[in-house]
């Protein structure tokens, strides 16, 4: 199993990609950090979840559909959903979100999440920067 | 890529305290107790994330107006613009720029050139050390320990007392760029060093 890649149920197979740790770490920090997005099950669709939370998963879904796939929207979606305006990634983000099941969204997360923060990109600066 | 007022960066630490963990008790020998910091408490970490963020951004919105972009065509402002529908908070297209677009190594790099040319950095003194050139008995100065007092200062008060010392006034001190304050830094530790040397020297040939 490659970890860049995702096979849906719909036949499609997405290309996945780090996102910028620190846009991902805003989106996890409003919904109450790591612990809750791990308790609160990646899809975010659970009963009783509060609603800024809910809020929380749905913005951090957005931006790894959109962010963390690479895949290019076929010219029939990208006709579809040109009706909401916005750029390629919002556009791929509402394609892909389209043909995902919500056991899928659960592995998008878990793999966008683990490239993310395994990423060198993604390392802190260094604090010694200043003296 | 230009230089900032210290004083903004000094400002930055001063606003919001960082958080504290909470605290559990436990018996550590003898029936005594120590109070030992619970670092993996999921609200203190919640909180330490949102701290850190917080800063990032303040950081951001001081280090942007030390830059400027020379080849604004380059720059994709399109996923700026996805970005705020997403529901980030885009202050000014310098601070997304810094905070959004750039790679997390990029943003390291230009963070760290900023404060380098604005304020006391440890590669401003390092450089500054090397080109002072100060040798005692054969090794860089910088290389022998001497015992230090029982005290803990901020930077801002390191920098201050050395502009007092070498008779700058605080707001001319801060018009140097950061080398030339590293510069100043790098002086004064080097001469202490270099004082109780000499002294303890002097004593042991007595």
């Amino acid at each position: 199993m490659d970890v860049n890649e995702l096979d849906l149920e719909c036949g499609v197979t997405l290309r996945l990609q780090p996102v910028k740790q620190t846009i991902a770490l805003e989106f996890i920090s409003r919904l109450g950090g790591f612990d809750a997005l791990m308790r609160g099950d990646a899809s975010g669709l659970t009963t009783g979840a509060k609603p800024e939370m809910m809020d929380g998963f749905i913005k951090l879904l957005n931006y790894f559909a959109g962010w963390g796939v690479s895949n290019e929207v076929p010219s029939e979606a990208r006709e579809e959903f040109s009706m909401f305006g916005g750029g390629v990634r919002s556009t791929r983000s509402r394609w892909v979100r389209d043909i995902m099941t919500t056991d899928e969204v659960s592995q998008l997360f878990a793999r966008v999440m683990a490239l993310t923060f395994q990423s060198n990109d993604s390392k802190p600066p260094n604090p010694k920067s200043q003296a | 890529m230009g230089r900032i007022d210290r004083r903004l960066i000094d400002r930055l630490k001063i606003k919001r305290e960082s958080p504290r963990p909470p605290t559990r008790t436990v018996e550590v020998w003898g029936g005594i107790e120590e109070e030992i910091p619970v670092l993996n408490d999921p609200t203190y970490q919640a909180e330490r994330m949102q701290y850190h963020l917080w800063l990032s951004k303040q950081q951001a919105s001081v280090i942007a107006s030390a830059i400027t972009i020379l080849d604004e065509d380059e720059v994709d402002w399109k996923e700026l613009t996805e970005l705020a529908d997403l529901g980030l908070v885009i202050p000014s297209p310098g601070v997304g720029f810094l905070t959004y677009l750039l790679s997390e190594q990029d943003r390291a790099n230009v963070v760290e050139l900023v404060l380098y040319q604005s304020t006391v950095t440890a590669r401003g003194i390092e450089e500054a050390e090397k080109a002072y050139g100060v040798i005692w008995q054969e090794r860089p100065i910088a290389a022998w320990r001497v015992p230090g007092a029982p005290t803990e200062f901020s930077r801002e008060f390191e920098a201050r007392r050395v502009a007092r010392a070498y008779g700058y006034n605080w707001p001319g001190f801060c018009r140097l760029t950061g080398p030339e304050q590293s510069a100043e830094v790098a002086h004064f530790r080097l001469s202490n060093k270099l004082a109780w040397l000499e002294a303890d020297y002097g004593r042991k040939r007595t």
